[in-house]
């Protein structure tokens, strides 16, 4: 588990490395969208500025700070974590990664197979990533909970329900 | 009396009190489960309000920011577990007292405390805002501009623990909101090509992604941590131990008079928050408290400072949201949300364009603070209960369930969900990396106004910059933010020097 980044791992006390790390996302961050909003057209500005005015000034600053950011992260002093800390660290956010994984699973699984079906799987899952055990936590309550919120929101409250894109396809 | 007005209007428009006695109570629940705050119920049920009527809509959204600051006492003061970040400060005499076998007399004071400073900021909120409100009604595009610079250098040198990090967090809420199409040109920006990007980012999935989604994954952590159930202390048998005594009222009614007035300036300030102010009430109290040694083993006074301080932050946070449009806090921004769902302005004209919804979401604050007074003065053991009862791996499944729901309800749509996702991921790793989720969002709220008001202000001049220094009162508020810019830089740097000087002794 020592091959997961920094990012997931730090706590209160920030790692030199991890500062260093966030300091350069930030930076890429901000050119990213700088030479994005290079591509905004201003062709109807007149007087005043300019639709890219905006992004561009916002994006120079973040540029600006993340720089500093940078040489804030050079000078921290570096913080050593243990090999058995690291490695509960690590362990310790497998739920996190699980989850949000299973949060992207979830939409793909609504597009395809409609909202109960793909709640009742999703809420089995998260509630297994919590620690639920027995017939109750992973059977029934997921179970009840879908059909719960799909009478409410669908019926009741009569949102308009993703159809399902497999279910269009078995459907003709 | 305009606020008696308010009275007869909330209390002859039967869903609208329904909806605040039924804030009020949701509220108390919500603060009292650890973890979940006020802001994270409301934004779950945020889409829900579209098909309220207005007042309703205000109303239940409000009760619930209010009663549950109060509720996040119970398990700070029972399980030493804050309910809100706003108890942080409480469990310190909170649980000692509940530890000795007297935690009814520690939840009758937190109530006590709470309504009163509850009670003192929204009386001062009812009749100050009006008045602050008519010296800005003179105020055009260049002054907005300068008050919402003020307020994102604020918000972002003062909320969270790096200056840099905050102020990033404040760019990076403007960046986001910048993505679609410019309401001036209609020129895209930053939408890739993709139809779903040119219409922009909506409010609620982002709220939702950074704030509950965010705080999911890191009750995930916590929960498996410690996989046991919260276990309630045992109470004394004595009636002296399970109610609040007049000499300890006597005793307290400075402390709580002290951290009002604390937290009534605190609440105004945009960006500072109640988590602040009931850490200052307490130091402050203790500060000036003839028997210091006794605070943190279980002083009735610093129940009392934290809550006075905690919830007198709630009324006056709404002075600037009201008075000038900018929101201070999340709560803020999710009421400013509701006001905006029901096409009501904010900002100065509230008052003589929606006075009667006003008035009367000002009613049903006070209504609001009598009852979390009766329930919590009389019930906050059964909510205790209730709280121990169910165990937060149960609790937090059902939240991550309900965030993609609420999500896809205010537009139909996968892509608002898949946001949610995104900003979930991207809130917990700023809460990781000590950025500022709710500058970001504060930010989010505020950007288009923003910069609809510089580029009014460049029209307005001819393009000329210096429209900003010509006028007096725009000159004022850069000067507010940039003094506390500075001052913040100045705290930090010495705070830095000293801890370098320790090392290195």
């Amino acid at each position: 588990m020592a091959i997961l980044p920094d990012i997931l791992i730090c706590g209160e006390a920030m790692s030199k490395r991890y500062e260093i790390t966030t300091a350069i996302t930030v930076v890429l961050i901000a050119i990213f969208f700088l030479l994005a909003s290079l591509g905004i057209d201003d062709s109807f500005a007149g007087e005043g500025v300019g639709a890219s005015f905006f992004p561009k000034v916002i994006t120079i600053l973040i540029l600006g700070l993340g720089i500093m950011l940078l040489f804030q992260g050079f000078r921290t002093s570096p913080i050593k974590l243990s090999t058995g800390d690291r490695t509960e660290h690590s362990a310790s956010q497998i739920p996190v990664v699980s989850i949000i994984a299973l949060s992207f699973f979830y939409v793909a699984m609504i597009f395809l197979c409609r909202y109960w079906i793909s709640t009742a799987i999703t809420m089995f899952l998260i509630m297994y990533i919590f620690g639920n055990r027995g017939w109750l936590s992973l059977v029934f309550i997921p179970l009840g909970i879908s059909v719960l919120y799909y009478a409410v929101f669908f019926r009741a409250l009569r949102l308009f329900e993703p159809s399902g894109f497999l279910f269009d396809i078995l459907m003709g | 009396m305009p606020i008696i007005d308010g009275f007869i209007t909330l209390f002859t428009t039967p869903h609208a009190l329904l909806f605040a006695v039924l804030g009020s109570v949701m509220g108390i629940l919500v603060g009292a489960i650890p973890g979940l705050t006020g802001s994270a119920a409301i934004a779950m049920i945020l889409p829900a309000t579209f098909y309220m009527p207005p007042l309703g809509a205000l109303a239940f959204v409000y009760t619930i920011s209010k009663s549950s600051d109060f509720g996040g006492s119970i398990p700070a003061i029972l399980f030493n577990t804050p309910g809100t970040p706003s108890a942080a400060a409480t469990q310190i005499d909170g649980y000692p007292l509940t530890q000795q076998g007297k935690q009814g007399k520690a939840l009758k004071m937190a109530v006590i405390a709470s309504a009163m400073g509850d009670c003192f900021s929204e009386l001062l909120l009812i009749f100050g805002a009006v008045h602050i409100a008519s010296y800005t009604e003179k105020m055009g595009p260049p002054e907005y501009f300068a008050v919402y610079c003020c307020a994102f250098i604020i918000i972002g040198s003062v909320m969270g623990k790096s200056i840099i990090k905050g102020i990033l967090s404040t760019l990076f809420g403007l960046l986001a909101v910048t993505i679609g199409i410019d309401p001036i040109t209609a020129a895209s920006r930053f939408d890739f090509g993709t139809t779903q990007l040119s219409g922009g980012l909506t409010l609620v999935p982002v709220l939702l992604g950074l704030f509950v989604f965010s705080e999911v994954l890191v009750q995930a952590v916590a929960v498996l941590a410690t996989r046991g159930k919260l276990m309630l202390a045992k109470k004394s048998d004595n009636p002296e131990d399970n109610r609040v005594t007049w000499p300890e009222f006597k005793r307290s009614l400075p402390v709580m008079c002290r951290s009002t007035g604390l937290g009534v300036f605190i609440g105004m300030m945009p960006g500072i928050g109640a988590a602040v102010a009931c850490f200052v009430g307490y130091a402050e109290n203790k500060r000036r408290s003839k028997t210091p040694e006794i605070w943190g083993k279980g002083a009735i006074e610093g129940v009392a400072a934290c809550e006075a301080a905690n919830n007198a932050v709630s009324g006056a946070n709404l002075i600037p949201l009201l008075s000038l449009g900018v929101p201070g806090s999340t709560s803020a921004v999710l009421l400013m949300g509701v006001f905006l769902i029901h096409n009501i302005s904010i900002g100065p004209m509230v008052f003589t364009k929606s006075g009667d919804i006003l008035y009367g979401l000002f009613a049903s604050g006070l209504l609001c603070i009598f009852l979390y007074f009766i329930i919590g003065y009389f019930g906050s053991g059964v909510v205790g209960r209730i709280i121990g009862y169910v165990p937060p791996r149960f609790v937090y499944p059902f939240i991550f369930i309900t965030t993609f729901v609420a999500s896809y309800a205010g537009r139909s749509s996968l892509f608002d969900v898949l946001t949610m996702c995104v900003f979930g991921s991207i809130g917990f790793l700023m809460k990781k990396a000590q950025f500022s989720p709710p500058a970001f969002i504060i930010a989010f709220m505020l950007g288009l106004n923003a910069e609809s008001s510089l580029r009014q202000s460049l029209l307005m001049s001819d393009g000329g910059w210096l429209v900003f220094f010509q006028r007096p009162m725009a000159m004022v508020f850069f000067a507010i933010g940039l003094s506390v810019l500075f001052f913040r830089s100045l705290r930090a740097f010495k705070n830095k020097s000293q801890q370098n000087k320790e090392v290195r002794i």
